[in-house]
């Protein structure tokens, strides 16, 4: 199947795993300038409270103290990631504004976490010290800090000075955005069905728990340019919001991407420490340095939507989908961030997983007083996949189906445009399906029962690109530069946090051109240098940056290949590149190395080699008003999977322990398989977390109680399963380059669903809502048995 | 938002001897803050959870107290500042007191082990200390140290309340001694939510059985349950004196109901009480096979 | 205070005051940034070296405690360019994504390695199960550091 490949399809070792295992590899705590101080913010310890005075002037004598701001230092323009959406839907939302947060509050906070003052000083100890010596007055406001309460009348209003009288745009009951899509015949689709579910689910509020907490670095030049070192996903994105946020033009900002300890989402959009590094760093001539200590970060970095998805799905006898209808209650914490995208997302997993052509669905984003949600890796499918693939299986049990059987009637085809009118070019959920549950012996245990263990199965889909993050646009340019010796240089403004984005886009250009994977150089999100890439999300730099890199690397090719020939006298179409030569096909002795031609270009013809493309994604806005678009969609393609889960039940504690997961991924061309792999493995564990473990707890006043590593639970190394290898299904894709699509992203995305229906045949008890935790499996299964049920509070 | 990069500043000293170390900590009392392994203070001083000493005493290299001896009649004794790694390496402990090898290997990692000392463990009173469960069933003694007086105490006087023991803000720990226990089994079982946690609740068993399955010893301990570790009198007196029998795990679940468990966003009382039946059952089992071995 | 230390080797004469942790010296003091903070708890190993053979968390662990120690960070490991086989085999085995935890666990496993040869894969995990990994699940780790033994026994 890799015959025809050279490096693509490799499981090629990662690019910079050499400077990662010795310790070299600099991350922005590690990157040190001279001169640099040291920025630590000073956060509100109140879930909602106006702010009545600040009193800086301790702190400003405290010696080693540099500056001290507060929101009157800083441009006051407010931001959210949400208004570059939002500016394309004018006139057609309900607000033209969106933008909601400063990077420090004036006028209230809203979260405990909130940021209300700055400091920098000379090392990290005076600038700690500093922060105990900044008196803050505030009047404590009501709080609330469950969705469904803050929309009731009379609960706080968080958003109170977003507020215009007369009008109701939903903020008057803290929802930040809402919307209703329609598909098809929604009551006609209902009374086709002979049976209808309906039920309701709860997700927790998981972190990404980046193993690098957040931070950047600022810097002004003397000229006013200024530099921010930054841990990110997206850096061109980042110098437009930036840009914006400092009333500045871009070309005077250069973002550059540090090594990346971590992102799942999370950095991904512009962060209030962001702005005040900056504004520190003017003020005192010096860089400046903020880095968050893990409890800031657990608090005041987003977090994945916590959602209540009510579902309710028609079916024949048959098991055939008729009618879906869903109602998803987004709990968005104290600011918009992203806005919808998760919401959004969740709506357009309901048509897409399965054929439904009869759809409703309403979805709310409400504001509450709590840490922010933002993006996390799948972006409102895991939630809305957790309530489908919970309840196939008990629509499955409830038809006397295999549940397996059940899914392949219903799922997804190549060819099919869906409901909402995204067209499906690649497609390989049945056979993900299909190998997945042969793989597992899911038939055999289901049928021969080992006491206390269970199987369960559950699909996803996901998108490979999005198009309407950043307009009406889906790119990535890249340079290809074919050096005069005849190595390669590529520049892309694309980010690795780690999944392996260098590394495949390295291979995808020596594989274009033909050269060594080990003479190709990648030069990546550096603002200056790379051309803009709008980053790393929606499974999107495999398929969008590798066609630009592709693309590029083409276009470079050919300069060269024009070269080789003129100095071979064969035409280009007859010369092949390989082992750093260039030969013609019919002749290989007729052959010149790759650096003679290059040489030649450069210092002989005066040629340059530079490829260079911007791809964008040959695709159309979802409009996010109507949830429609015209085919082929907002995506260039889709991903597929299917997951089986084996667990055993302790039945007396109500342990879950996950004994093993087979998982089947469409991935496209797989471009390296070891790396693939790895990013299902890590998918799996934030996927077993969130099904078993994880969440964000608050005590009453809005305070995170488990804002520690020891006890935001996750799974040890020593409670993870070995993970078998895993299947990966090649639909050779039309639209990714060498037919790739994404793969790392989604795989968390029906882990939850696969564990709480393995929990189900294990011991007959469905939990509904995560983290599915000892206490809640004893207690249904105490009530299961009808014995004295537990108190009530969950846990 | 207390959590700091840095710890706040101290005077510091590392006395050479346990008597130094007394001293200085006698003339300092609560503005002097002993340092052993490291492992819970200085992360109370990272997360503001600990005012910041005025003397830090570093007893960590005081190797006079890093021991584990044992003989047939005094039992074991262990220097305060043995590190849990050593501990749970002796072959005296793994062989007659396994219940705190299994304490150890449930709650340290390989780093914490090699770090935490058995002193530290105790001294600082947290209610989830594992070493207290098993401590509290083999009737472990404690040697505290002042300036120029020492005196013992029970295990079961040290803890007040939470985070509070009964040392004096001028004593140290130095020793534990655990009597020799002969033809007595003993078990400990800890229930966490993952394999790295404090954990919800610990159980600890110490059982002693005639050739007629009379049962002369039986302690029960449990920990992080409840507010502090402590022994369940009720159950050893109503069990002590019987004969084992089937019924046994079901009488002690029920008086198990009459405690009082902590009810906090980790877990209800009601499922630690579930969990503290089902960890007793178990230590129970393990106990009486480790007894009837001999 | 004047102190001391020997890392990787090699004596360094410092003046640091006493509440300074040994993993922010050797990251400020000495430019050894391989080991990195990744929490104030002691939760995540990531701080993780070596000290008299043991692993430890350098973040709870005072620098001025340890004087006359031998202390090895992850820049300690590579031989004159050559890297240690623990390291080489992470890089073959994939167990590397976006390597902040990286150097504690190459640290960790070192120090699993050199007291016990033979682990068997329960045996690593528990061992290991005080680092935290965000990226990798773990499965390649494990599979990295049983490699890594097998080639270290034959040696």
């Amino acid at each position: 199947m890799n015959s025809e490949f050279k490096v693509v399809g490799k499981s090629v070792p990662r690019l910079d795993g050499l400077e990662k295992v010795t310790g070299e590899a600099r991350y922005i705590d590690d990157v040190k300038l001279s001169n640099m101080a040291f920025g630590k913010i000073l956060r509100s310890p109140h879930a909602h409270a106006k702010i009545i005075s600040i009193d800086t002037s301790k702190a400003e004598k405290l010696p080693g103290v540099l500056a001290v701001i507060t929101a009157k230092d800083t441009p006051m323009i407010k931001f959210c990631l949400y208004q570059w959406i939002a500016e394309h839907y004018k006139g057609r939302l309900p607000r033209e504004d969106y933008r909601d947060k400063l990077p420090l509050e004036n006028y209230k906070v809203r979260y405990v976490g909130d940021e209300v003052a700055a400091v920098a000083a000379v090392d990290m100890e005076t600038a700690e010290n500093a922060l105990s010596l900044i008196k803050v007055k505030y009047e404590r406001l009501p709080i609330v800090l469950d969705p469904e309460e803050a929309m009731k009348p009379g609960a706080p209003l968080i958003h109170d000075e977003l507020l215009r009288p007369g009008i109701q745009d939903g903020l008057e009951r803290n929802i930040g955005i809402s919307f209703v899509y329609k598909y098809g015949e929604i009551e006609k689709g209902f009374k086709e069905a002979d049976h209808v579910f309906e039920d309701t689910f709860h997700t927790s509020q998981q972190h990404h728990v980046c193993m690098e907490t957040h931070g950047a670095i600022a810097a002004w030049d003397k000229t006013g340019r200024l530099t921010i070192w930054a841990s990110t996903q997206t850096a061109s994105p980042l110098r437009m919001e930036i840009s914006k946020a400092l009333d500045m033009p871009e070309h005077l900002i250069r973002v550059i991407s540090v090594k990346c300890g971590g992102g799942f989402g999370s950095k991904n959009e512009m962060y209030p420490h962001e702005i005040i590094a900056t504004i520190l760093a003017k003020k005192t001539g010096r860089p400046v340095k903020i880095v968050y200590t893990r409890e800031e970060d657990f608090v005041s970095s987003r977090t994945r939507h916590p959602m209540i998805v009510q579902l309710k799905t028609g079916v024949t006898k048959e098991g055939r989908i008729t009618a879906r209808y869903g109602k998803v209650i987004a709990d968005k914490g104290a600011y918009l961030s992203q806005g919808p995208g998760p919401l959004f997302t969740a709506g357009w997993v309901m048509t897409s997983l399965y054929r439904v052509e009869n759809a409703l669905y309403e979805g709310y984003s409400v504001f509450t007083n709590k840490p922010y949600a933002g993006a996390f890796r799948g972006y409102g499918n895991p939630q809305m996949t957790f309530a489908i693939e919970s309840q196939m299986d008990k629509i499955a049990e409830t038809l006397h189906m295999d549940p397996r059987e059940l899914r392949l009637l219903n799922a997804r085809r190549q060819g099919d445009i869906t409901a909402s009118g995204c067209e499906v070019k690649s497609c390989g959920l049945s056979e993900c399906i299909e190998r997945v549950t042969d793989a597992s012996g899911w038939k055999k245990k289901r049928q021969q029962k080992t006491p206390r263990h269970g199987i369960g199965m559950a699909c996803l889909t996901h998108v490979s690109g999005q198009r309407g993050i950043y307009g009406d646009a889906d790119l990535c340019g890249a340079f290809v530069i074919i050096n005069d010796d005849g190595t390669v240089t590529v520049l892309t403004g694309g980010s690795d946090m780690g999944q392996g984005l260098t590394t495949v886009l390295a291979q995808i250009a020596a594989e274009e051109i033909g050269v060594k994977l080990e003479d190709v150089r990648m030069v990546m999100g550096d603002t200056d240098t790379c051309p803009m890439d709008f980053g790393e999300y929606a499974s999107r730099g495999t398929l969008v940056a590798g066609n630009a890199v592709k693309a590029a690397a083409a276009d470079a090719k050919k300069g060269l290949l024009q070269m080789a020939s003129e100095m071979l006298n064969e035409s280009p179409e007859n010369l092949t590149i390989s082992d750093r030569k260039i030969s013609s096909i019919k002749d290989h002795n007729k052959s010149l190395p790759i650096s003679k031609v290059a040489y030649y270009a450069y210092f002989e013809k005066g040629v340059s080699l530079l490829g260079r493309s911007v791809w964008d994604a040959p695709t159309n806005l979802l409009d996010l008003v109507t949830g429609h678009t015209k085919p082929p969609g907002p995506s260039p393609a889709y991903l597929f999977a299917a997951q089986v889960a084996e667990v055993e039940v302790d039945p007396e504690t109500g342990y879950v322990k996950v004994l093993n997961f087979t998982c089947a991924h469409d991935v496209g061309k797989c471009i390296n398989p070891a790396m693939v792999e790895s990013q299902i493995d890590g998918a799996l564990h934030q996927g077993i977390g969130y099904a078993l473990t994880e969440g964000l707890m608050y005590n009453k006043n809005g305070r995170a109680v488990n804002a520690t590593l020891g006890e935001y639970k996750m799974l040890s190394a020593s409670d993870m399963p070995p993970l078998s290898r895993h299947i990966i299904v090649e639909t050779i894709d039309p639209l990714g380059p060498y037919g790739a699509k994404g793969a790392g992203e989604c795989a968390l995305v029906p882990t939850a669903a696969a564990v709480a229906n393995a929990i189900y045949d294990a011991v007959g008890v469905r939990i509904t809502t995560l983290p599915i935790t000892p206490e809640k499996v004893l207690r249904a299964l105490k009530q299961k048995e009808n014995s004295v049920p537990l108190k009530m509070t969950l846990k | 938002m207390k959590e700091r990069f840095t710890i706040p500043r101290f005077d510091y000293c590392a006395p050479g001897s346990v008597s130094d170390a007394v001293r200085i900590l006698g003339k300092y009392g609560k503005t002097g803050s002993l340092l052993a392994g490291g492992t819970a203070l200085l992360v109370d001083l990272k997360r503001g959870d600990q005012v910041p000493p005025k003397m830090m005493i570093d007893i960590g290299g005081l190797r006079a107290l890093d021991f584990v001896k044992f003989n047939q009649r005094n039992g074991l004794r262990i220097g305060a500042l043995t590190r849990l790694s050593r501990l749970l390496q002796s072959q005296v402990v793994q062989r007659h007191y396994p219940a705190i090898a299994d304490a150890i290997r449930g709650m340290g990692t390989a780093q914490v082990c090699n770090m935490a000392t058995v002193g530290g463990n105790l001294g600082g009173g947290s209610p989830c200390s594992d070493l207290a469960v098993p401590f509290l069933v083999l009737g472990a003694r404690l040697t505290l140290r002042r300036h120029r007086k020492e005196r013992r105490v029970a295990i079961e006087d040290l803890y007040i309340r939470p985070y509070k023991t009964c040392l004096n803000a001028n004593e140290m720990l130095t020793e534990i001694e655990i009597p020799c226990l002969k033809n007595s089994g003993m078990a400990f079982e800890r229930f966490g939510r993952t394999a790295v946690d404090l954990g919800l609740a610990k159980v600890a068993i110490l059982i002693r059985l005639g050739a007629d399955r009379k049962c002369s010893l039986f302690r029960l301990a449990i920990g992080t349950a409840m507010k502090i570790p402590k022994r369940i009198e009720n159950v050893e007196k109503l069990l002590t004196g019987k004969t084992i029998d089937a019924t046994w795990s079901h009488q002690i679940a029920k008086m198990l109901e009459d405690e009082e468990y902590v009810d906090d966003w980790r877990a209800s009382s009601d499922y630690r009480l579930e969990i503290c039946k089902v960890l007793t059952k178990r230590a129970l089992e393990k106990a009486v096979i480790m007894a009837e071995a001999g | 205070m004047k102190i001391t230390l020997k890392v990787n080797g090699r004596i360094h004469e410092l003046d640091v005051n006493p509440n300074r942790t040994l993993l922010e010296v050797l990251r400020e003091d000495m430019d050894l940034i391989g080991a990195k903070c990744g929490c104030q708890t002691g939760d995540c190993g990531a701080c993780t070296v070596i000290i008299d053979g043991t692993p430890i968390l350098s973040c709870l662990t005072l620098a001025i405690s340890n004087e006359d120690k031998e202390i090895t960070t992850v820049e300690g490991l590579t031989n004159d360019g050559n890297l240690h086989v623990i390291q080489r085999k992470f890089i073959d085995n994939t167990a590397i994504q976006c390597g902040y935890c990286t150097p504690g666990l190459v640290m960790t496993a070192k120090a699993l390695l050199d007291t016990n040869p033979n682990p068997t894969d329960e045996q690593i995990r528990d061992y290991i199960r005080g680092n935290i990994c965000r990226c990798t699940g773990y499965t390649k780790i494990v599979d990295a550091i049983r490699s890594a033994a097998e080639e270290l026994r034959k040696q």
